[in-house]
């Protein structure tokens, strides 16, 4: 029985200044973790700190940051969305079959509502089939890996692509990979949705406690669906400008295991601060979380380690990541 | 000559910068049945954890039966005689009666347990005690009063000389409760267990207990004989202040209209049998009924947790069957849930987002949910309430049980209704925190709010409420006026009436 009584300090500016600091202690740890490991790869190699380097980094942390917003989405409703990296891969295939036969923008639409759907079946099934999330998502991937097989037969596929596509993939702006600035645009709009909006406090609510939720009068179904929606789409989107890099999908990197998308969005959102019994995270600890794994496995590449140890590593990073939140926790 | 079972020297108890207990020095005697009241923060919990094992003291000594007594954990607390029952249930519920009884010290026949003479073991300690349960009986279809009675017969079991027991009948009904009052004769009278017995409810101190002690604020105020007070001096020591009266002067509403009209109302599977009654403008509508009367089922009707109920249910005129909470929401109806931390709160966001949940329409504009306002509306709320800590940003579960039921209830404040429902609206909570609450629901009351008030605490309904409506075997058996109210009225009415 030990009340907690903190001083009325809420209206006050240095009250909330503190506040702010100690509520987003864990962002301002790992900006610092970022930027250390940042330093270290600079000494490492002066090839890191490279403008060729630099814009290859953020380019490839562009496409880590918009999957780990749509699983911050499913862990802060108390889910977890398994299918991400399946999603991403049949949209790649989508976009690359579509690219060459249909305008770009229905292309994109398509593409879209390949991961809407998605994302409504993860949903209903959640929903109406009262199932755990985590099951239907491992369904669900293990689903769209097979089609992604059976429509390519295995092989690789290209396409010759139309130079506008080619510019959401490969462009930039003032030396900005355009990947990176429509990672920026989803961060910005995520924030929004997530901080900012009805919807966002709906969101908390259900991830922290659903019952409560259903009897405060919140549509608990209607968020789980919109929640698995979004993730599938954001995941959908960064499929469609993977494509438009690469201009080819490779299937190959399913049955070889290298994919790896899921555990590195979880990785991402957890080692950002996100509680995976729900409730709890945030935009900016996703953003930096993403951030943190993409810079590190450059340096890991740069460094010259084995490919294969980059897996184990992103294993041990979401344990620690665990076992950290879960010593604050019990310190709380 | 009367000897004493356990003497607390100076006991000190701090948790960070808070002291939980202070000096605290009284003593229990032998064989009496011991009393421990005092608010939510007092140290009541601190105390019997510290006898209990599960936390040790700063400063200070306890003596048991003349020893010194500083249990490192629970193990070893129950090796030296005292068993503590607390509000959660220890039990492994997969196992049988008797093999909880007995766990951990199952008679055996070399390494295989000895089955028959467990079950005859535990069938013999049952019915000792009076307990009619079957020792074979699976621990998980115990009820949890059933689970409370086996609890104390472990306690037996392991040759318990003092039993703690935390608040046992906060979940049971009246029924329930006798059953446990019996059997804890029993284990006093005759097996000479020395209790201490913590309760919120000044009725079981009178009924129960030789003697009571107060805490307030961690410090000792008083022990007394149960005999030499009485509720209000009691209750003026525990809230350390004057108290005119424990519930509200209300006044009679006017009975112009009535605002809800519930008719007929009825799913025999859920055991609601043809429930009907009415509450007018601004009138306080007790219902009181044992755990299988059908007022868990009318209050899932009237919220539109479940569906499908038969009859015929009217609000300001206007047929109402909600589909769902939302539906029932947006109708003009609120609940105040009876399992505030399951149904009613989330623990692990600030009392800003628990206030505003209650209507997030109202800090909407563009599409952007407005904190600022927000942020208003909750210290409005705090201020109020009485909400301690008076913090926006403070996470709820860090509150008291007290300060958590007014989060509970305020964030429907931030929208108007037509009828409240109120499930167990105290239970669990402190004196002042009691009374705080009881004003919430008279002021809505003044502002013509019908209001519905689920309550198994008879006295509670009888100081609140304009008119009892009782519930037994999913109809309304009787409604009694504010005039008529007497405990047997109630209470025999609640009873389930034999079928022909």
């Amino acid at each position: 029985m030990h009340e907690v009584d903190i001083a009325p300090a809420a209206a006050k500016p240095a009250g909330s200044l503190r506040r702010v600091v100690s509520a987003h202690a864990e962002e301002f740890l790992l900006a610092g973790v970022i930027v250390s490991l940042i330093a270290v790869g600079g000494f490492l190699s002066p090839v890191f700190l490279s403008q060729y380097n630099i814009t290859s980094v953020a380019r490839q942390v562009s496409f880590d940051v918009m999957p780990a917003l749509g699983q911050l989405l499913a862990v802060l409703a108390a889910g977890i969305d398994l299918s991400i990296g399946a999603v991403i891969r049949l949209a790649q295939m989508v976009s690359i079959l579509l690219v060459e036969r249909v305008p770009l923008p229905v292309a994109f639409l398509l593409v879209m509502a390949c991961g809407a759907a998605v994302g409504l079946v993860n949903g209903l099934l959640v929903v109406k089939g009262r199932l755990e999330p985590f099951i239907v998502t491992l369904g669900t991937w293990t689903v769209l890996d097979g089609l992604s097989l059976l429509v390519t037969g295995g092989r690789g596929i290209a396409a010759n692509v139309p130079d506008a596509f080619a510019y959401l993939g490969r462009g930039t702006v003032v030396g900005i990979p355009v990947p990176t600035l429509i990672a920026a645009l989803v961060v910005i709009i995520m924030s929004v949705v997530i901080h900012r909006s009805s919807f966002g406090r709906q969101l908390f609510s259900v991830g922290s406690n659903d019952l409560a939720a259903h009897y405060a009068g919140i549509k608990v179904a209607r968020v789980r669906v919109t929640v698995f929606m979004l993730a599938s789409s954001l995941a959908a989107l960064t499929g469609f400008i993977m494509a438009a890099r690469t201009g080819a999908f490779q299937p190959t990197t399913i049955s070889s295991g290298g994919a790896g998308t899921e555990l590195a969005t979880i990785a991402a959102v957890v080692v950002g601060g996100a509680r995976l019994s729900g409730g709890r995270g945030t935009v900016i600890g996703a953003l930096l979380g993403a951030t943190l794994t993409g810079v590190l496995f450059s340096i890991l590449v740069l460094a010259g380690i084995d490919p294969y140890v980059q897996s184990l590593i992103l294993g041990l990073i979401i344990l620690g990541a665990l076992l950290l939140s879960a010593s604050r926790r019990s310190k709380s | 000559m009367m000897s004493t079972a356990i003497e607390l020297q100076a006991l000190t108890k701090r948790f960070g910068i808070t002291k939980a207990l202070s000096d605290v020095s009284f003593s229990i005697r032998q064989g009496s049945v011991h009393a421990l009241v005092g608010e939510n923060g007092a140290g009541k919990s601190s105390l019997i954890k510290i006898l209990s094992g599960v936390h040790q003291p700063d400063g200070g000594a306890v003596r048991l039966f003349g020893q010194g007594f500083a249990p490192k954990d629970p193990a070893a607390a129950q090796l030296s005689g005292v068993s503590t029952m607390f509000q959660e249930s220890q039990q492994v519920s997969n196992l049988s009666v008797a093999e909880n009884i007995y766990l951990g010290m199952e008679p055996r026949i070399g390494p295989f347990l000895d089955w028959s003479r467990l079950m005859k073991q535990a069938g013999d300690l049952l019915g000792r005690l009076g307990i009619e349960i079957e020792p074979g009986r699976p621990m998980d279809t115990l009820s949890p009063s059933e689970a409370k009675l086996i609890e104390m017969g472990r306690a037996v079991s392991r040759n318990a000389k003092v039993l703690i027991m935390d608040e046992p009948t906060a979940n049971l009904n009246q029924a329930e409760q006798q059953i446990l009052f019996r059997v804890l004769k029993q284990l006093n009278e005759k097996e000479g267990v020395t209790v201490i017995y913590i309760s919120h409810h000044m009725q079981e101190v009178f009924d129960l207990c030789d003697q009571v002690t107060v805490l307030r604020d961690g410090q000792h105020v008083v022990t007394l004989d149960v005999a030499d007070t009485e509720t209000d001096a009691l209750v003026r020591l525990m809230i350390g202040r004057q108290m005119e009266a424990y519930f509200p002067t209300i006044a009679a509403p006017t009975k112009e209209e009535s605002r809800l009209v519930v008719s007929d109302l009825a799913h025999p599977a859920r055991g609601l049998d043809g429930a009907s009654f009415e509450v007018a403008r601004g009138e306080i509508f007790g219902i009181y009924g044992l755990a299988d009367s059908g007022r868990t089922a009318l209050v899932n009707a009237l919220f539109g947790i479940q569906t499908g109920f038969a009859g015929a249910v009217r609000l300001d005129g206007a047929s109402f069957a909600p589909t769902s909470p939302t539906a029932a929401i947006e109708a003009g109806v609120i609940l105040v849930p009876e399992d505030r931390k399951l149904q009613g709160l989330m623990l692990e966001l600030d009392l800003l987002h628990n206030f505003s949940v209650g209507n997030l329409g109202r800090f909407v504009s563009n599409g952007l949910f407005q904190k600022k306002k927000a942020l208003e509306a909750a210290n409005a709320h705090i201020k109020r309430l009485r909400v301690k800590p008076n913090n926006a940003y403070a996470l709820v579960k860090g509150l008291s049980g007290g300060n958590q039921q007014k989060v509970a209830i305020g964030k429907w404040l931030n929208r108007d209704f037509r009828l409240a429902i109120f499930q167990e609206p105290t239970r669990g909570i402190d004196v002042s925190a009691k009374m705080e609450v009881y004003e919430v629901i008279k002021s809505l009351s003044e502002a013509g709010v019908a209001i519905l008030v689920l309550s198994s605490e008879v006295l509670e309904l009888m100081g609140l409420c304009h008119r009892v409506g009782v519930l037994s075997g999913g109809r309304m058996t009787a409604t009694i006026e504010r005039a008529d109210f007497s405990e047997h009225a109630i209470v025999s009415a609640a009873l389930p009436r034999r079928r022909a």
